[in-house]
């Protein structure tokens, strides 16, 4: 599925991920409860994280983990540590005439937190 | 017990994650055999169905959908309770096909329940065009669980599933030894430990599966800690002994023991999976997520919700407009033809005018309603509310709601009742409250019939907007409420926003209408039920007591037009002034009897307590008569018209509609308004009160909830009406 050679030793958050990036979770760091959740959703070590868009107000973010999709919001997925894995992952997408062409790595609110 | 010598009843417990098409196979297995049962001791509607088969008759239960059974949420506790305590012969769990890997981690909890499962492997033709490659066999040998592809919207697979059922209910079969999860030999030391300690603790053993109990501890389950603390005496030994384990393998693991646990439990599937299924490189993004870039679009995505939302209303009040005259044709009709057969009297009145009138008045609303849930149906299971939550819930966190809290209210356009039902999908109490608080604010459809008739009747021109508008009012206060609470009353932490976003898929015309046959029971047996006794007390009550004779004045008054009548009469001319004076003692004949009825209905019950509230709706523009309507509107929103037509058909004349009859009486398009909005915001109904009080788990919460609206109610109507008449509009 992945190539380890493409890991990036650095830990960071999955929030700081752009739109069509991909990572692999190292760990959580949250309390208990939401952690249990998360674990119970998917969210454990070694699997393989897609960032797939955010919403229009630029929160929650929808996530592709374990084959399906589920959104977070930037809060919560800030306290989601992650190794970021490098290469092309962007799928092809969708986009309005326009934008298409501004759209390219602009994802304007993917860097704050 | 009741059934046949020869028929056997199996137990079924039908088990699976939101999303996997659950509900679709409960249907398609019991059909229309079903009904919503009670569940004791909590307010959830879990519906139970009968479906016969091979001379055996399987009761089934539809559970709700889950996807772990932690006991965070109610809906895993009910899950996990029924199979505690209901001890179900087996468990179908309902799992989504092109979703394997997560939907199987419930089922690894299934099995350390100990109860015999079989597995549906729903969507089965998505798995296949999907290209993924199952072995079903081997996938089977791994958990040694039976596993039966299904396509439930297709209805295929149903009775090998019940095949499945009756294979793993025989004794001494293969399928009697669940596999076992193992979690590491030192997880495994300790819960051998555990395990004997709990053999030691009496009958604790016999009433739940040993390991279970132990990892329970291990994993620190407060549920499940309960469940031993009220089963043995012996538990604080137990308490104190897991407590010990959860500290050493905490320090072993550098992590909580249930995250362990928990990893362990997908490493058991990716394990498992791995040697059962492959699952092609994906070329390209997925047709979820190809709609997903239209839907969710970064600038399409919230004109898109609002236009989904303005199409509902449309729908609802455009396409409604014809069936609803065919309905008032026949309650009409059904009127007369009791007036015609039936003898005067007491009786007469209480069926035409009690009866008929009351709930006719209701019933031409239905096709209103069904389309309504027919569309909140079609949001529903076609997966697009969840995008709705995801849309919004940036806007809903502002306001110190969730993003899910999205869902009950748009339900709440629906009916209130199974809005605050609704809530339950909110994971933290806050959230559960704070919203069941502000459902009522969204103009359920029990108040769309006052809209229709004073907007109808008020703004001909502007009805579709005005009622748009009413209903977006109702949205905004319900922001602001709110914020106002979420700021005040309920400062805390603001729950997580975890939420799977669903495979679109087109649901079957079976299961929406299914689905709309239940919203609409609901709305029918209300009518029914409360709607039909709200309607007969209104009438007692505006009936009696009645005047012994007629007030002196008026009789006076008669006198002398009858006197007047036959002078004449006798001086008339030709046959002109016949007609004429003809005429006009006829309309002065109405008019005094109009007078009359009036009198009379002051002396009624309805007139005095009309009377000692009018000072209180006087403020806003109401006579006592709107003030009886509101009054009457505690029962059910729906009583208001109804009850209006009971008060107001008194000073009707014969062909006259209530239209009429309210223009005559003074009502401005102000007061109209304002009746409107006083109507959208004031207390909820006894239902909904009902359903907030047991939700919340505390009458309080009711109480509030019935205050803090009509006090809201109050002072935006006269806000309204003193302004308007200052602006000169009234």
């Amino acid at each position: 599925m992945h190539d380890t050679k493409d890991l990036t030793s650095e830990v960071i958050p999955l929030s700081a991920l752009a739109t069509g990036e991909r990572a692999i979770i190292a760990r959580i760091a949250i309390g208990s409860r939401l952690r249990l959740r998360l674990r119970e959703m998917g969210f454990v070590p070694g699997t393989v994280v897609d960032v797939v868009r955010s919403a229009p107000l630029a929160d929650p973010v929808e996530y592709k983990i374990k084959g399906y999709y589920i959104s977070l919001r930037r809060q919560e997925a800030k306290d989601i540590l992650v190794r970021k894995l490098n290469g092309k992952h962007k799928r092809r997408r969708f986009r309005f005439g326009w934008k298409a062409k501004h759209q390219k790595n602009q994802d304007w609110l993917s860097g704050e937190s | 017990m009741a059934g046949k010598p020869n028929t056997r009843r199996i137990k079924i417990g039908l088990a699976g994650n939101p999303n996997s098409g659950k509900t679709t196979i409960f249907n398609e297995l019991t059909g229309a055999h079903q009904k919503v049962g009670n569940w004791p001791g909590v307010t959830v509607e879990v519906k139970q169905g009968i479906s016969h088969h091979k001379g055996y008759e399987f009761e089934i239960t539809d559970l709700p959908g889950t996807y772990s059974l932690s006991t965070q949420s109610k809906e895993e506790r009910i899950a996990r309770d029924f199979v505690l305590d209901h001890r179900p012969d087996v468990i179908i769990q309902v799992v989504e096909g092109p979703n394997l890997e997560r939907n199987l981690y419930l089922t690894t909890q299934l099995i350390e329940l100990e109860v015999p499962i079989v597995i549906a492997l729903n969507m089965y033709d998505e798995v296949r065009a999907k290209k993924i490659k199952l072995r079903l066999k081997k996938l089977s040998e791994l958990l040694n669980i039976p596993i039966v592809p299904t396509i439930g919207r297709r209805g295929k697979g149903m009775r090998r599933l019940l095949n499945a059922v009756l294979e793993v209910t025989k004794d001494g079969d293969q399928w009697s030894r669940p596999v076992r999860i193992s979690y590491g030999h030192e997880v495994e030391d300790h819960i051998a430990e555990l395990e004997e300690s709990i053999s030691l603790a009496g009958d604790l053993k016999k009433k739940y599966p040993i390991r279970w109990l132990s990892l329970g501890l291990i994993e620190g389950d407060e549920y499940v800690a309960s469940r031993v603390h009220n089963a043995t005496a012996l538990h604080d030994g137990l308490f104190v002994q897991a407590l010990d384990i959860r500290k050493h393998l905490a320090e072993l693991f550098k992590t909580d023991p249930e995250d362990y646990i928990t990893d362990r439990r997908y490493g058991f599937i990716s394990g498992a999976l791995k040697e059962s299924m492959k699952v092609p490189e994906s070329r390209g993004s997925s047709l979820t997520e190809k709609i997903d870039d239209i839907l969710t679009n970064r600038i399409l995505g919230l004109p898109i919700l609002f236009f989904l939302m303005w199409l509902l209303f449309q729908a609802t009040f455009g396409l409604g407009q014809y069936p609803m005259a065919w309905i008032e044709a026949g309650v009409e009709f059904l009127g007369d033809a009791a007036s015609t057969w039936l003898p005067a009297g007491a009786a007469r009145d209480l069926i035409v005018n009690g009866i008929i009138g009351g709930v006719g008045s209701v019933m031409v609303f239905l096709p209103n309603i069904l389309i309504l849930f027919l569309g909140i149906s079609l949001l529903e299971d076609t997966g697009y509310m969840a995008r709705a939550a995801f849309v919004t819930d940036r806007v809903m966190h502002a306001l110190g709601l969730h993003g899910k809290s999205f869902i009950p209210l748009i339900m709440g356009f629906g009916c209130s009742v199974p809005a605050v039902m609704a809530t339950r999908m909110l994971e933290s109490k806050r959230d559960r409250i704070l919203t069941m608080l502000i459902v009522p604010l969204m103009s359920c459809s029990a108040r769309l019939p006052i809209y229709i008739l004073f907007a109808g009747t008020f703004f001909p021109e502007q009805a579709g907007n005005v009622i748009f508008g009413i209903y977006i009012f109702g949205i905004l206060m319900a922001l602001i409420v709110g914020r106002l609470l979420s700021s005040t009353l309920f400062k805390g932490d603001y729950s997580p926003f975890v939420m799977e976003l669903p495979s679109y898929r087109l649901p079957t015309l079976k299961s929406i209408l299914i689905h709309m046959w239940f919203r609409a029971q609901m709305y029918l047996r209300k009518m029914g039920g409360v709607i039909l006794v709200g309607s007969i007390i209104l009438w007692f009550l505006g009936a009696y007591p009645k005047l012994d004779e007629k007030p002196e004045d008026l009789s006076e008054i008669e006198n002398r037009v009858q006197n007047e009548y036959r002078l004449g009469m006798r001086q008339a001319q030709t046959a002109e002034d016949l007609n004429i004076i003809t005429r006009e003692y006829d309309l002065r004949m109405q008019q005094l009897e109009r007078q009359t009825n009036a009198r009379e209905l002051e002396q009624t019950f309805i007139g005095r307590l009309g009377k000692v509230l009018a000072p209180v709706v006087q403020p806003l523009g109401f006579d006592w008569k709107m003030g009886v309507a509101l009054l009457s509107g505690f029962v059910a929103k729906e009583v208001v018209v109804s009850s209006m037509g009971v008060l107001y058909a008194v000073e009707a004349e014969e062909e006259a509609l209530l239209q009429n009859a309210l223009k005559k009486s003074g009502v401005t398009p102000l007061i109209a308004l304002g009746f409107m909005v006083f109507s959208l915001l004031y207390t909820p109904c006894i239902a909904s009160m009902t359903a907030i009080c047991k939700e919340s788990g505390s009458y309080r919460w009711m109480l509030l909830s019935i205050f803090y609206q009509t006090g809201l109610a109050w002072i935006v109507t006269f806000v309204i009406y003193q302004g308007g008449r200052l602006l000169g509009v009234g």
